[in-house]
């Protein structure tokens, strides 16, 4: 059996004196697409930017890849990495925002091969050409040249897609990555995501899109109030759920 | 009656043609505002006292082109060293350690609170306060140590006061940039594994620069001006040149006018710069593209003398 390629063992988070993670031990093992459902406030977002590092836990362990995230260990004491450190692991790790968050000064191209470049050393011809084809797999080729304000939700949510892939990341992450756009404009986000998740992709995605999480989720976890109501698979979670509380939120968004 | 939808003989909608709402109140305005400048105008050219014979001796002396030199030189060194300076008080500023930001806050405290004119005498009279200066380490011993009178020269008292005063402004103007920016660039730039410098560099500034341009274009044209004060620490400025050739011919206002032509030369090529400026780093902030500044400021023009039209110009130029 693999290692699991995120493992979180009773992750604390507190902003101030309010607790948003209550203690989360789930697993996610290689390949495997999971999807983070629940009310807002629930902390998915929040457990998702613990993941990469993003937002520091306060108790618990949690770890990428067999490796702590934010810590090395050295005999029972935890040290914490240096910031290039963690920089080199966040470039593993992709991530997609709920609101883009594309670089609006550059192109759609300079999007794609600004981390690569800048990052990872790639020559600028080597990191145009990926990213060329990065942008043509999310069904974009012909629009390397437009800033981000000239294209539309779905069209610059694809871009930013492209921008994580073209960092060859082992792991995924979507923080409600449709929940920004025009409901006609969620088809095309999810066409890419679904396309990735049959290449293999490990992904953790937070997300409202019921049949997204039925259809192409290997395991559904739903959240409430900082910890984790029910895990299984969507089977179970999704169409009989054991928990009233996880009945409760399915029958106002199904 | 006729059909709502009119159409041209290639059956496309017509524009709308309708008589203007008469506005008598902007006749009297534009009226008064003509016989104003009717009246200025008349008195510029009448009034013997201008001499305008004698600005156009002075125009392009010597001694006037010599202290414009130096002008420019000041407002050139002292912007430069307050926009670097700037940036930096402005990271220190954000930096979570409170030394570090806290320090950044006393310097902007102080250098804002007293008059640039103090601190350039400040800085002129300052062998009276550390004679020596020394370079070295720090309570440790110093390897060179000139004298203050040598070192601190006229020029370069009046560049350290400009340019540590404007610092200061200029760091206030870069934090308002650095914070305008959305915090989700930043978490974009650091999820792709940027590290916190190189997401500053790379990522924040170049957006910051939209926010930070317009007012720095401010301070610069605010700089030149303020340049003039360094003639009380006898640096040969602009001012200080007219000044001392009209203490001699006593042809005060002429030489005044001189420098001021100058003065809206230098202010007006500026205005350029901050236009081409604007417009890279605003780059992919609008769907349409901007042409040349000539041509919208044609465009302008145009607009408002075209029948029909409102008084405003419909160009971006009416800020």
């Amino acid at each position: 059996m693999s290692e699991p390629m995120v493992k979180a063992e009773g992750v604390h988070k507190r902003f101030g004196r309010l607790e948003v993670l209550k203690g989360i031990t789930l697993q996610v093992m290689p390949g495997e697409v999971m999807c983070l459902l629940g009310p807002s406030g629930s902390g998915k977002s929040t457990f998702l930017r613990c993941i990469n590092h993003l937002e520091k836990i306060n108790s618990g362990r949690l770890s990428v890849d067999g490796e702590l995230v934010g810590y090395r260990q050295v005999g029972d004491r935890l040290h914490e990495l240096r910031e290039s450190e963690v920089a080199r692991k966040r470039a593993e790790i992709g991530m997609v925002f709920q609101n883009f968050n594309l670089f609006p000064n550059m192109t759609a191209l300079d999007n794609v091969t600004c981390a690569p470049i800048r990052v990872k050393g790639t020559s600028r011809d080597a990191a145009a050409a990926r990213a060329r084809e990065e942008l043509a797999r999310v069904g974009l080729p012909d629009k390397l040249d437009c800033y981000p304000a000239q294209l539309s939700g779905g069209q610059q949510q694809r871009v930013a897609i492209a921008r994580a892939l073209a960092m060859d990341p082992k792991l995924m992450l979507f923080d409600e990555p449709t929940s920004a756009l025009d409901p006609e404009l969620v088809g095309e986000v999810l066409q890419a995501m679904k396309r990735l998740a049959t290449e293999g992709m490990t992904m953790v995605v937070v997300t409202h899109e019921m049949g997204f999480a039925r259809e192409v989720a290997d395991s559904v976890v739903f959240m409430d109030a900082g910890l984790v109501v029910e895990a299984g698979s969507p089977a179970e979670v999704l169409a009989n759920p054991r928990e009233e509380r996880t009945r409760a939120f399915l029958s106002k968004v199904l | 009656m006729p059909s709502a939808e009119v159409t041209d003989s290639e059956g496309r909608p017509e524009d709308i043609r309708a008589v203007p709402v008469r506005r008598p109140g902007r006749w009297v305005a534009a009226a008064i505002v003509l016989v104003v400048a009717v009246a200025v105008v008349r008195s510029i050219v009448t009034n013997p006292h201008f001499e305008w014979s004698v600005v156009g001796n002075y125009l392009f002396d010597e001694r006037v082109l010599e202290g414009l030199r130096v002008t420019i030189e000041l407002t050139v060194i002292a912007m430069a060293i307050g926009i670097v300076l700037g940036m930096l008080l402005a990271v220190m500023r954000l930096s979570p350690n409170p030394l570090v930001s806290g320090g950044s806050w006393l310097y902007i405290w102080f250098f804002r609170g007293t008059p640039v004119l103090v601190q350039l005498l400040f800085w002129y009279n300052i062998a009276a306060l550390y004679p020596k200066i020394a370079l070295g380490i720090p309570f440790g011993p110093a390897f060179v140590h000139p004298n203050a009178n040598t070192l601190i020269t006229p020029f370069a008292a009046a560049i350290l006061g400009l340019g540590l005063n404007e610092g200061a402004y200029m760091a206030e103007i870069t934090r308002a940039g650095i914070i305008s920016v959305p915090e989700g660039q930043a978490d974009a730039a650091r999820s792709l594994g940027m590290t916190r410098l190189q997401t500053m560099r790379r990522i924040v500034l170049p957006q910051a620069m939209r926010v930070i341009i317009p007012p720095t274009g401010n301070e610069t044209i605010s700089m030149l001006k303020t340049t003039s004060l360094v003639s009380v620490i006898a640096v040969a400025d602009l001012l200080y040149a007219v000044q001392n050739i009209y203490s001699t011919n006593f042809k005060t206002i002429p030489l005044l006018i001189v420098a001021s032509i100058w003065y809206i030369v230098c202010t007006s090529v500026l205005y350029v710069g901050q236009y081409y400026l604007e417009r890279y780093y605003g780059r992919g902030s609008s769907r349409d593209e901007q042409g040349p500044l000539a041509g919208r400021v044609l465009r302008g023009v145009l607009s408002f003398t075209r029948p029909g039209a409102s008084f405003r110009p419909s160009g971006g130029e009416h800020r």
